[in-house]
């Protein structure tokens, strides 16, 4: 699940094209559009390992493989967890279509059935992780209002913009606003800290080990924070396929019940 | 009169410190009467309460609930709720009262939801502050997940990762703990036995397929309750109630209604004891006052004023007696709730929330103005007489009233046409014209018997006059012709005596009659070898065998065949009903003559065919229906319609039952769940043996209660018992205040005769002969009241039979009055009678011989 997350993150902070970002006027809105944009990919094929670090330094670590199908704001999803063997042919699919709010449905293989995943508060933690379910959902570019706020911070090394995103709605957000840092030279948010309506640093996310395959960036390392909790989820991506040819009949209730051809 | 209450006081505190012994008495019947009245009331609040909290903490914030009957519904009705439009979030609920493998047992509330979206609901709080579950995908992946309470952490020493082992209906299963929530929300209920587990994986763990038990919904803010509830109503199958959390407890308070009608008659006859022992002690108190009576009347004081002045002092006596009734009833409440809802747990599997009790302001401004209507009451008889006196003879302190005030013809004409009339009713009045007025029926015989009891108790002592003779000579007699010569001092405390009894031999005849009907019905029905149950109370609502099961008993070696019985509660007619399903061509074939009003070979062929039902007498009694009349229910699939095809004898509900086949349930219910198994032997086989080889097969995997056939009659019976317990503790709070009742009045009568026991002192009796006079007409006061209370009691037991058995339990149970008792409760009688009389007459006897001349 945190792979969605990740392709999710990955689609919404990151890509851009280094020529236009090396352009002399930057405007907020075209730097987070070239983000949004940077995966041209028809699927995705992702392997990953994920720790949940609780306060008291507890690490639970979970390994699944991520495909999707389609584009941003029209793809379906499938992760599938593989390790440790309690959760073992877990599945969960995910179809988003612009303008509508996600469909989710679960697989457990222990009782062998599925089940339809309400749709939820927004600020509850999904499943565990420091990700909430506002967090889990495909956003899209027009969810936000775009600000540039300075052009030189440096974040790991790499000079950034920062840019202060705001909801177009308000009530429908968890977060007032989130501050995003891109790299001048990669379309990627490197950094982002979403902030809640009291002001106060809800979460924090870092991509690092930035890699471009196939033409797309991708963090091979996400880490989501929650510092009033002192938790942290780490998404570590290992194999990942751009492209690969998967047909949409693997994204369907059928399918999630078919552990096996993971 | 209120400018005569500072003298009034006065007089009454001189009275009251005078004779301490008997003003503390007499209070502490009043108390114990009012604190009966309001501990019930309380208790029965109290209990609602809990069972209600129960309700609220479950539902969280739920604005709507849709219920169906106890075998749930199918899961797919979420998915038309959760589409209707107004639906803000919904989420479906199994709730299921398990039972813990421990040693030491004890019932664990598990309530299976959506634990992706359940927190919008309802409150959880975990105990890592800010944390969730350890691994909330683990939880929902791996089935034998639960969550617990904190408080039932602590009892059985679990962590995150323990094992906790419970019975399911695939049998004994080890779950694993994976969060441990706080005694608060949730967690509260049930004093926090309560888990949680995910309501997919509960289906699955015990087997209840893909059906639901419940819906909780809350409804969107542009739409109201009201409109929603609407809705659903309309697009919902029919057989699903769509009701607002808070009236489900109206729902549970008609279940538990049997119960708190027992309790409140239960206390309506304590405070008519409570009369009793004021009437008394007022009767002596007019008696010990003539005199003073006597000088009130010659300084010009009116009759009326003379009423009054008793009248207010009683009111006094009743409102300190009240005060002390109210205080010791709210504590008394507490243990009375606790018996209540323990039963409501056990027979009606309805989960209380321990509440503290319950104070209502009106409930105890009732209680206190019933105690002190009470004792005004039971001081209008004796105010009267004391109004009456002749101011004349009063002064020279001589008895004017006329005995046959209590023994002439009129009264006797009135009670007996009381007591006719009651009996009446019961034999021909209507059946059906409310509880409280049936009630009267009872309330006009005990008042026929109560104007009569002068003249009973005066019949009985004559009877009983030879035989102290014969036993006891001179001393004897002179016991019985005192009790004779003083018929108001006599009937009272027989009247006290006549009450409690007649309370305890009613109750305990109709228990008895109905232990031997169920015990006769029994031999009919119940005749496999062995029988197999899911709970100690013949069914649970929550926990039932799997058919895989029966299919593994069926195999094993002496068995020749079994039948699988599903036991449950349906709506019908806006009430509930019992539903039993069983394999009707083998339960035929064992049967003995069980179908009435039809063709019994007809019946079991349509029986069998699934073409007919057949109905409880009680059922066709009380909805007005015969054999042939159609039976329409709703149900999870379609609407259920079937012929009567035969009445029989059958006690599963008080509001009736219907028996069918299981291949029909099966069909029209969904639901293949099995509360008990009949297992019939191979002719020779030892039933002793095969029962030991069922519980090596079920041991360590399910929760079943392993009978024979002789083993399970008894453990009925004994079930019978603990629903009665209530009533058992009833006959004790009678039996209490009667032994109350008669230490008062004996100890009232002896006082009070200080001046003619120390004439007979006077004239030459031992004091060894008073005592034992004293101590003999106590023993015949308690041979009077047991015999007239016996009376009172073939008389309450058949309008309890005739007319409580059915208006309440709706079982029509022959008249049988257990002479026994009567025989066992002698003795009991008696000691306590000896005992109350030892020490006043040990009193007696020692007061010197001037001094108790002297007395007034």
């Amino acid at each position: 699940m945190t792979i969605r997350k990740s392709i999710l993150l990955l689609l919404f902070y990151l890509p851009l094209s280094v020529l236009i970002i090396a352009s002399s006027a930057p405007d907020a809105r075209k730097i987070m559009e070239l983000v949004y944009q940077q995966d041209t990919s028809k699927d995705a094929t992702w392997r990953a390992v994920m720790d949940v670090m609780d306060k008291k330094g507890n690490v639970r670590s979970k390994k699944f493989v991520f495909r999707k199908i389609g584009s941003l704001g029209n793809s379906k999803t499938i992760i599938r967890f593989t390790d440790p063997a309690e959760v073992r042919g877990v599945g969960l699919l995910s179809i988003n279509e612009g303008g509508t709010a996600d469909r989710q449905w679960m697989y457990t293989p222990a009782i062998q059935r599925i089940r339809r995943i309400a749709a939820q508060e927004r600020r509850q933690k999904f499943l565990g992780t420091d990700f909430t379910n506002e967090d889990m959902a495909e956003r899209v570019l027009d969810d936000y209002t775009y600000k540039l706020l300075s052009e030189g911070e440096i974040v790991d090394g790499r000079k950034t913009y920062k840019i202060e995103g705001r909801p177009v709605s308000a009530d429908k957000s968890q977060y007032a606003y989130v501050y995003l840092w891109v790299p001048h030279d990669t379309p990627y948010t490197v950094l982002a800290e979403m902030y809640d309506k009291e002001g106060q640093r809800r979460r924090i996310l870092k991509a690092t080990q930035l890699e471009r395959i196939s033409g797309i960036w991708i963090a091979r390392r996400l880490e989501m924070s929650t510092p009033p909790d002192q938790t942290k989820t780490t998404l570590v991506i290992g194999e990942v396929k751009f492209n690969s040819g998967l047909k949409s009949d693997a994204f369907n209730r059928e399918a999630l019940e078919r552990p096996d051809n993971f | 009169m209120l400018s005569m209450l500072p003298i009034l006081v006065e007089i009454t505190w001189k009275q009251w410190r005078r004779h301490r012994l008997r003003t503390l008495l007499t209070l502490l019947g009043i108390a114990l009467g009012v604190s009966v009245l309001f501990a019930v009331r309380t208790a029965n609040l109290t209990l609602l309460a809990s069972l209600n909290v129960t309700i609220e903490k479950l539902a969280g914030k739920a604005t709507l609930q849709i219920v169906g009957n106890e075998g749930g519904f199918p899961e797919s009705v979420w998915e038309t709720v959760k589409d209707t439009p107004g639906v803000y979030v919904a989420q479906p609920v199994i709730e299921v009262l398990g039972s813990t493998a421990y040693e030491d047992g004890g019932n664990l509330m598990i309530v299976g939801v959506d634990m992706l979206g359940d927190r919008e609901l309802r409150e959880y709080q975990f105990d890592e502050e800010g944390s969730e579950i350890a691994d909330p995908l683990i939880a929902l992946a791996q089935p034998d997940s639960i969550l617990i309470s904190r408080t039932f952490a602590e009892r059985h020493q679990l962590k995150d990762g323990d094992k906790l082992p419970l019975y399911t209906a695939h049998g004994k299963k080890d779950f694993i703990v994976r969060g441990i929530f706080k005694p608060a929300g949730i967690g509260e209920v049930f004093d926090g036995q309560i888990a949680v587990m995910d309501v997919f994986n509960a289906q699955f763990i015990f087997g209840r397929g893909r059906n639901i038990d419940r819906i909780d919904l809350m409804n969107d803010k542009e739409v109201t309750v009201d409109e929603l509830q609407k809705r659903l109503r309309e697009r919902l199958p029919a057989g699903l109630d769509v009701t607002r959390p808070a009236a489900r407890g109206q729902g549970i308070e008609n279940a538990i209604s049997a119960m708190s009608i027992g309790m409140t008659v239960a206390s309506f006859i304590a405070l008519l004891v409570g009369v009793f022992i004021i009437f008394n002690t007022f009767s002596i108190s007019v008696n010990q006052r003539w005199k003073e009576i006597g000088i009130l009347r010659a300084l010009g004081v009116e009759r009326g004023k003379v009423q009054g002045m008793f009248l207010l002092e009683a009111m006094l006596m009743g409102v300190v007696g009240s005060l002390i009734g109210v205080a010791l009833g709210y504590i008394l409440a507490i243990g009375a709730e606790r018996v209540m809802s323990e039963i409501a747990a056990k027979v009606f599997s309805y989960v209380a929330t321990q509440q503290p009790p319950v104070f209502r302001f009106d409930y105890a401004l009732t209680s206190f103005v019933i105690g002190v209507a009470a004792s005004v009451v039971g001081a209008v008889f004796p105010a009267l007489a004391a109004s009456r006196l002749n101011p004349i003879l009063a002064l020279h302190n001589i008895e004017t009233r006329q005995r046959e005030n209590v023994l002439g013809k009129g009264r006797i004409v009135a009670g007996v046409l009381l007591v006719m009339l009651g009996l009446g009713l019961i034999r021909f009045g209507p059946m059906r014209v409310g509880i409280n007025f049936q009630f009267s029926y009872a309330l006009l015989m005990l008042l026929g018997l109560i104007i009569l009891l002068p003249k009973l108790s005066e019949l009985t002592a004559r009877v009983l006059r030879p035989v102290m003779d014969r036993l006891f000579g001179s001393v004897g007699v002179i016991a019985v012709d005192t009790m004779i010569q003083a018929p108001r001092r006599t009937s009272a405390t027989v009247g006290a005596l006549m009450i409690g009894l007649m309370f305890v031999f009613s109750m305990g005849a109709y228990v008895r009659s109905y232990q031997q009907t169920v015990s006769r019905w029994m031999d009919r029905m119940i005749n496999s070898d062995l029988l197999i149950s899911t709970s100690e109370m013949a069914r649970s609502r929550t926990y039932h065998f799997s058919p895989e099961l029966s299919g593994r008993i069926a195999t094993l070696p002496g068995v020749i065949s079994l039948e699988n019985a599903r036991i449950l509660f349906v709506p019908y007619a806006g009430d509930s009903i019992g539903l039993v399903s069983l394999e009707m061509e083998g339960w035929f074939a064992r049967v003995n003559d069980v179908v009435e009003d039809a063709d019994a070979g007809v019946a079991r062929e349509k029986m069998i065919a699934g073409d007919g039902i057949l109905a409880s007498r009680n059922f066709a009694s009380r909805y007005g229906l015969k054999v042939g009349d159609s039976i329409r229910l709703e149900t999870p699939t379609e609407p259920f319609e079937r012929p009567i095809v035969g009445l029989l004898e059958d006690y599963t509900s008080e509001k009736g039952s219907i028996f069918m086949d299981r291949a029909l349930y099966i069909k029209f219910w969904n639901d293949n769940a099995v509360d008990m198994i009949e297992v019939n032997l191979k002719p020779g086989v030892d039933a002793g043996t095969v029962k030991r080889e069922i519980e090596r097969l079920v041991k360590g995997e399910h929760r079943a209660f392993v009978y024979t056939n002789s083993e399970y009659k008894r453990w009925v019976m004994n079930l019978i018992d603990g629903f009665f317990v209530l009533n058992y503790m009833q006959m004790a709070i009678a039996i209490i205040i009667a032994s109350l009742g008669i230490i008062n009045c004996l100890l009232i009568s002896v006082s009070e005769r200080k001046r003619e026991l120390g004439v007979l002192r006077a004239i030459g009796g031992l004091r060894s002969q008073i005592g034992r006079m004293i101590m003999l007409e106590a023993a015949c006061i308690a041979i009077v009241g047991l015999v007239v209370g016996a009376l009172a009691g073939i008389l309450n037991t058949y309008f309890m039979v005739r007319t409580a058995a059915t208006m309440i339990g709706g079982f029509i149970i022959p008249f049988r009055f257990p002479f026994e008792m009567v025989l066992i409760v002698l003795p009991v009688v008696l000691v306590i009678s000896l005992a109350a009389a030892w020490w006043p007459a040990r009193k007696a006897v020692r007061m010197p011989v001037i001094e108790a001349i002297g007395y007034e």
